[in-house]
């Protein structure tokens, strides 16, 4: 450790190259090493506390991802992905990338990319550059500082404060083959999913002026990515949560509620009376059609569509939209308890006349303590038996 | 002014006094003129042409010159100056066609703006915005002709010279859509959106586009599965009048059965054989009576109704052409032609249609089994039993 500190010292930008040259190898070894005790078989947490307790050595990371070597700005971007991989480091990386707004708060550095401290700032710089081959390592880092919920409004502030705005970041995320090094940025799925568990980031992507959460609703079915297609469904998901939008949501300009079930179709056949109830995208699918092959997609899915029973009228357009025909064939299909569990939630909702439902939000219920520890322990029940 | 007060003096003129000198100055000019020689007017327009000579005139010309028409010198003149290589850069050039090009298109002549663009293009001048210009105001001119297309590839060669250029932006846009390349028009609204976010015309047609695009892939969908479908039930078809073994004349020479050998030759049948609803076949059927070279069509003849019940049905009514009633289920006998025609086999009417068909003699031609009647031990039916 101290060796490394050490070395740090000849890193200064002004420090002759071939000295610097010679530093650098010799810190890319131990950060080598660092790495390998991190991923290795036996990880052990003492690697990543020794390095927590040294901000210079973290500052000096966040240098080294910003180095003109592409070995050392990998290496580095590696490690801060296992740093941030758990709240402690996600929170120190925080203060440090808020720290570096002491001393300066202009766009100007994006452009001369003079090293920076600020982590959120110098990921989301390499995030846009399309020709960087650290974007989906910095994708991973930005998903893992945006997991823990409690930081969640500082890490906003501070990616609304790198001058990168999110119309940016998101159009990045959806055009294809943004970058030309071959980095996907899937990542950056889980980070709006993250994100949107924020009411700040669901307004800004249920903005009704403009185009924004439709941007976002092909990627359900992108087959490439789970990972982008997770993130995308979970965000999706989160922006179910806000029962006042759900009319906006399931109207003809956002369309959500297709987008969430064609995941769940399969290649049945319906007659033409029946086919003709569902949303276009639902209709005649081919005989090739396959449902979403990962379960805890399906689950979030499914959970969606739960939120959506809610409210009358949303359920009274989930009705009008035959989402029994796709559960009921889905059901038949599904063999994990939790998405059986989910979808027959749905179900029993659904099927009922809103004469027996007698409620507008069901989000009003009061339960009481009781019979929320029943219902939680019949669903396990249900999860554990049949 | 000052100089001529101090030179001269200026002289009181009265009325009568202007009056004489101005009557002087007149005659003095008439006697002047009178006494010049008289020639004809040589070196103006002649006055039979005069109109003609005056339309050559770039001043009073009517319509431009067209290609081959010889130029008056003044025009050509006016032509060097303004399109004229060596007096204007590759940029001026391009600049003059630009506004030829606008003229003509605020006249609504539309193709001839778009030769002018073109020429403009053609100059290949270095100023990347003009050029962006140029093809952007083609695209226009492309748009007002519909011709969607050409237009379509002009705003994306202007974007080429100028990046995110909205006039040729929203163009192409709106022409993607017309030309209903949905995909390309969701890409394009989406780079539009990028720098304008708000847009209202944008953000419809881009949702437009979204719907139309779902129910273009609905429709192809719907056709595919229906066509598979298709697909299925015909080679269902094929698979069990191969497997019940009965003989068909092949139009292929390959013995391998086609739909083409099920399809009927003569109008009069309006459906080939098919299966009903419980995936039995039914034939269509023809009936030929040979001694009065009538024929009867029966549409479906469901393979498992007996021979015998077909007749009764057929007798119900005698034919009008059967004067004498002789065509009776109990007095006739039906025959088929066996392959080639060379043979003739009488059928028992005891048994069903499907049975009579996987007869080894049997041969379905132009996917319509036919039957010959013809009355019991009549001198037509020696007649007709003698020809095999």
């Amino acid at each position: 450790m101290e060796s490394l500190q050490e070395i740090s010292e000849y890193l200064s930008p002004n420090t002759r190259l071939d000295v610097k040259v010679c530093a650098l190898n010799h810190v890319l070894r131990i950060l080598d090493k660092l790495f390998k005790m991190y991923t290795g078989v036996t990880a052990t947490t003492d690697g990543r506390e020794l390095l927590l307790k040294l901000p210079e050595m973290l500052i000096k990371l966040v240098t080294f991802v910003q180095d003109s070597c592409a070995a050392i700005s990998k290496c580095a971007a590696q490690i801060l992905v296992n740093i941030t991989g758990d709240e402690s480091g996600t929170n120190a990386m925080l203060i440090i990338s808020e720290s570096s707004y002491s001393t300066e708060i202009n766009k100007s550095d994006l452009v001369t990319q003079e090293p920076n401290q600020n982590l959120i700032k110098v990921c989301l710089r390499a995030i846009m550059d399309k020709s960087s081959i650290i974007a989906d390592l910095c994708c991973m880092i930005l998903s893992n500082m945006t997991r823990p919920f409690h930081l969640i409004d500082r890490t906003i502030t501070l990616i609304e404060q790198s001058g990168y705005s999110w119309d940016e970041i998101l159009s990045v995320f959806t055009t294809k083959q943004y970058n030309t090094k071959g980095d996907k940025l899937h990542y950056l799925g889980p980070v709006f999913s993250n994100l949107t568990r924020s009411p700040r980031i669901r307004r800004y992507l249920m903005d009704r002026h403009r185009y924004v959460i439709q941007r976002i609703l092909p990627f359900t079915e992108y087959s490439d990515s789970l990972i982008r297609r997770g993130g995308i469904v979970g965000t999706l998901k989160n922006c179910t949560f806000d029962t006042e939008n759900h009319v906006w949501l399931l109207s003809p300009e956002v369309d959500l509620l297709s987008y969430l079930l064609l995941p769940l179709a399969g290649p049945e056949e319906f007659d033409d009376e029946d086919m003709s109830k569902l949303p276009i995208n639902l209709q005649y699918l081919p005989e090739t059609k396959i449902r979403e092959t990962d379960p805890d997609i399906r689950l979030m899915l499914l959970e969606a569509l739960n939120q959506f029973c809610a409210t009358k009228v949303a359920r009274e357009m989930l009705r009008k939209a035959n989402t029994y025909l796709i559960l009921r064939e889905l059901h038949k299909w599904e063999k994990d308890k939790n998405c059986l569990l989910a979808c027959e939630n749905v179900v029993d909702i659904l099927i009922k006349t809103e004469k027996e439902i007698g409620l507008d939000n069901l989000k009003e219920v009061e339960v009481p303590s009781a019979y929320t520890e029943m219902f939680h322990k019949m669903d396990k029940e249900f999860i554990s038996n049949t | 002014m000052q100089g001529n007060e101090v030179g001269e003096k200026k002289k009181d003129w009265t009325d009568e006094e202007r009056l004489e000198l101005a009557t002087k100055l007149g005659t003095e000019l008439h006697e002047y003129l009178n006494s010049l020689k008289k020639k004809s007017y040589t070196e103006g327009w002649p006055e039979d042409r005069w109109q003609e000579e005056m339309e050559k005139h770039p001043f009073f010309m009517k319509k431009p010159p067209e290609l081959g028409d010889e130029l008056s010198p003044l025009m050509e003149g006016l032509q060097q100056l303004k399109y004229g290589e060596d007096e204007n850069t590759p940029e001026e050039l391009a600049n003059n066609y630009k506004e030829d090009g606008n003229f003509n298109y605020k006249y609504k002549k539309y193709r001839l703006a778009i030769l002018s663009y073109t020429t403009g293009i053609q100059t290949k001048c270095k100023d990347d915005n003009l050029m962006a210009q140029l093809y952007n105001n083609r695209a226009a001119a492309h748009f007002m002709l519909q011709n969607y297309r050409s237009c379509l590839n002009d705003c994306k060669l202007a974007l080429k010279f100028k990046p995110q250029y909205p006039k040729a932006l929203s163009r192409a846009i709106t022409c993607s859509f017309y030309i209903k390349d949905y995909d390309q028009c969701i890409d394009l609204c989406d780079q539009f959106l990028d720098q304008s976010p708000t847009d209202k015309t944008i953000l419809k047609l881009r949702s437009d586009s979204v719907i139309a695009k779902e129910r273009l892939q609905r429709d192809k969908r719907k056709q595919e599965r229906a066509k598979k479908k298709l697909d299925k039930e015909n080679e269902k078809l094929l698979e069990t009048i191969f497997r019940k073994g009965i003989n068909l004349e092949l139009t292929n020479d390959e013995q391998k059965l086609e739909l083409r050998d099920l399809e009927p030759l003569v109008s009069q049948i309006a459906q080939r054989v098919h299966f009903d609803e419980k995936d039995k076949l039914v034939w269509p059927v023809m009936i030929l009576y040979p001694e009065t070279q009538q024929t009867d069509f029966i549409q479906n003849f469901h393979e498992d109704t007996l021979i015998i019940e077909q007749l009764i049905e057929l007798f119900k009514e005698p034919p009008e052409w059967d004067v004498n009633h002789r065509y009776i289920v109990e007095n006739i006998n039906v025959y088929f032609e066996g392959e080639n025609k060379c043979s003739i086999h009488k059928i028992d009417i005891q048994l069903t249609l499907d049975e009579i068909l996987r007869d080894k003699q049997f041969i379905v031609r132009g996917g319509t089994p036919a039957f010959l009647i013809l009355v019991k031990s009549s001198e037509a039916e020696k007649h007709f039993l003698a020809n095999y």
